[in-house]
């Protein structure tokens, strides 16, 4: 277990320093550079190359790397130029922001998407298994920002049930705060909600047709036990890679999710910064949800090697 | 006994002359007049996606205007007819992109195996482990957005895992006798590839490529939707439902019928997919 982590560990390290050169290389092919986006109209070439060289522009790309990666690695994420202040505190109250729509989405889509897979692989064919395969495809067809919408139109503005835009602050109350979070964390767990049920539904079926699941029914086992203890602790496996899987759909979706309801955490902040060409920003903010998608990955496989001891001898983890 | 599962007949030539689920007709029929739409939107749409009605802001469905006014008076159901054409041309463009770089290099990766295919694959694993979205935005933001731009950043962005489906088709399928009597007969490396592995793994690819059509049109429209796509004024699915959301209240068709138009091609797309990955291999069914 122990080579099998420090692998793991090894190869999330490779890929952030690869991500954060790409995001800084991407970030320097701008067509306006940094000093033009600071002076904006009053930009002239003379005051243009003095602003360069201030801000040291002017240097070899490799040191100017190795300056931001180690200001990263320090926790010195640099100054928005648009916003004029340090970054990384508004970056982490974002961040923060977002990981509690992520976190309540993900909770739920466990819950739920496992519940409605088991529901399905046992009603096989039935009723409740049409419904729910063809709430996969609509679910998965349709973006989070469609489904953002319907829900600001049919629960915000007609029936009035929950706030559509902003987020509550913590001293207005529980109810206040927790009620800004439904709609965005309802169009987050749709999507989701198609793709955990589907798989475990699938991964259901195949244990609901194993030998040991014979065997347990040949034992006299109740189907209940049968369907919870040992059906679904196998197929639990791999939804437990696809969860991980969705957080980097959920990071993509949150951008939109965060847009539309007006939300102001991490993705928000990464449309701000990209309007603005706000590049420490916007190169931050990128490489703060890199970050985030890399640890998940980790802690999949982890998991994955936790759970299913063959994995941990395995070379790659599909 | 539990009740026995269809995959578990095995006569497979049987299976592939059943009938086409009633689902998989009506969605294919559906996407047939979507695409009819998007090459005759010219004909079809009563109005030019561009033309103000400046009296008839914000009217809601009639006769006159099918689906309602915009904020300028621009006719929906036009302009959803004409979003057609933007989504369904990314959609395909991107697809083709992905598939025309990540195909060979599956087939070549899935050939040669050894150190050159576990390089490939490392390096595609790291393009993978960025989420995708901040992936294209990364590419499209640091030039002014076009539709060609995004197209070819969100092919970019399938090349990886098309590469990795092709590359497991052809490993499986290099262990087929007919691929040990190419060898034997001396073809050449690109004649293998061309001429024995490409047209077995073709099924696979159709069913990879259809899911991706899915997804770029999905992914075009959350871009434009956040302003990095498509510009106004033109009719694209995305940039109406952005514009939308400012007048959710007092005009919501302006929301519903791009998102509809939206919904129901993506939805066609992967009912399709889905029927013909259980046409081709009817095992694979239930997967994923």
């Amino acid at each position: 277990m122990a080579v099998y982590l420090l692998q793991r560990v090894g190869y999330v390290v490779v890929v952030m320093v690869i991500m954060s050169v790409l995001v800084f290389l991407a970030t320097h092919a701008l067509p306006a550079s940094t000093a033009e986006v600071i002076l904006g109209q009053y930009a002239t070439p003379e005051t243009i190359a003095a602003l360069e060289r201030k801000l040291g522009l002017t240097r070899p790309l490799l040191e100017q790397y190795s300056d931001w990666a180690s200001g990263v690695l320090r926790g010195d994420l640099g100054r928005s130029l648009v916003l004029e202040t340090p970054i990384a505190p508004v970056l982490w109250a974002a961040l923060g922001r977002s990981a509690v729509l992520a976190i309540s989405a993900l909770t739920v889509v466990s819950f739920l998407g496992i519940a409605l897979g088991v529901v399905a692989a046992v009603r096989r064919g039935r009723l409740v298994d049409h419904l729910a395969s063809a709430f996969t495809f609509v679910g998965l067809s349709v973006p989070e920002f469609f489904w953002g919408l319907m829900l600001i139109l049919l629960l915000g503005s007609y029936l009035q049930w929950f706030p559509t835009s902003g987020y509550g602050l913590p001293d207005e109350g529980l109810w206040s705060y927790a009620s800004h979070l439904v709609l965005p964390v309802m169009a987050l767990t749709i999507g989701l909600l198609a793709h955990v049920s589907r798989l475990t539904r699938s991964s259901m079926i195949e244990a609901l047709d194993s030998n040991y699941v014979k065997v347990a029914r040949a034992r006299g086992v109740s189907e209940w036990t049968v369907t919870l203890r040992h059906a679904l602790r196998n197929a639990m496996l791999p939804t437990i890679t696809v969860l991980a899987q969705d957080v980097g759909f959920l990071i993509g979706g949150i951008v939109a999710v965060e847009t539309i309801f007006a939300n102001p955490g991490v993705g928000r902040l990464l449309v701000f910064a990209l309007e603005r060409h706000d590049l420490p920003l916007m190169q931050a903010a990128i490489l703060v949800m890199t970050a985030v998608q890399s640890l998940a990955n980790l802690t999949a496989d982890l998991l994955y090697g936790f759970f299913n001891p063959r994995i941990r001898y395995g070379r790659s983890i599909a | 006994m539990v009740d026995q599962s269809p995959d578990d007949e095995v006569d497979v030539p049987e299976r592939r002359i059943r009938s086409i689920p009633p689902r998989v007709v009506v969605f294919s029929l559906l996407l047939g007049l979507m695409i009819v739409a998007a090459l005759g939107a010219d004909r079809l749409a009563p109005y030019p996606f561009d033309q103000m009605h400046v009296a008839d802001r914000l009217k809601g469905p009639s006769l006159t205007y099918l689906a309602g006014t915009d904020e300028y008076g621009r006719d929906v159901f036009s302009r959803t007819l004409y979003g057609s054409r933007l989504s369904l041309s990314l959609g395909f463009v991107a697809t083709l992109i992905g598939l025309s770089l990540g195909v060979p290099l599956g087939l070549f990766a899935g050939y040669v195996r050894g150190w050159a295919d576990e390089l490939l694959m490392r390096a595609l694993d790291v393009v993978m482990s960025f989420p995708s979205l901040l992936l294209v935005l990364l590419i499209i933001a640091v030039t002014p957005p076009s539709l060609a731009k995004t197209a070819v950043a969100i092919g970019i962005l399938f090349v990886p895992p098309v590469t990795r489906v092709t590359r497991s088709i052809a490993l499986d399928l290099m262990s087929g006798e007919f691929i040990l009597a190419a060898q034997a007969r001396g073809e050449r490396v690109s004649y293998i590839l061309l001429h024995e592995l490409l047209p077995n793994a073709w099924p696979a690819i159709v069913v990879e490529g259809s899911l991706r059509v899915a997804f770029a049109i999905l992914l075009g429209a959350v871009l434009s939707f956040l302003g990095f796509g498509v510009q106004p004024p033109a009719a694209d699915w995305g940039l109406m439902i952005a514009t939308a959301r400012d007048f959710v209240e007092a005009a919501p068709w302006m929301a519903i019928a791009p998102g509809l138009g939206m919904s129901l091609t993506v939805i066609s797309v992967n009912v399709l997919g889905d029927g013909l990955r259980e046409y081709f291999d009817p095992k694979l069914g239930g997967r994923r």
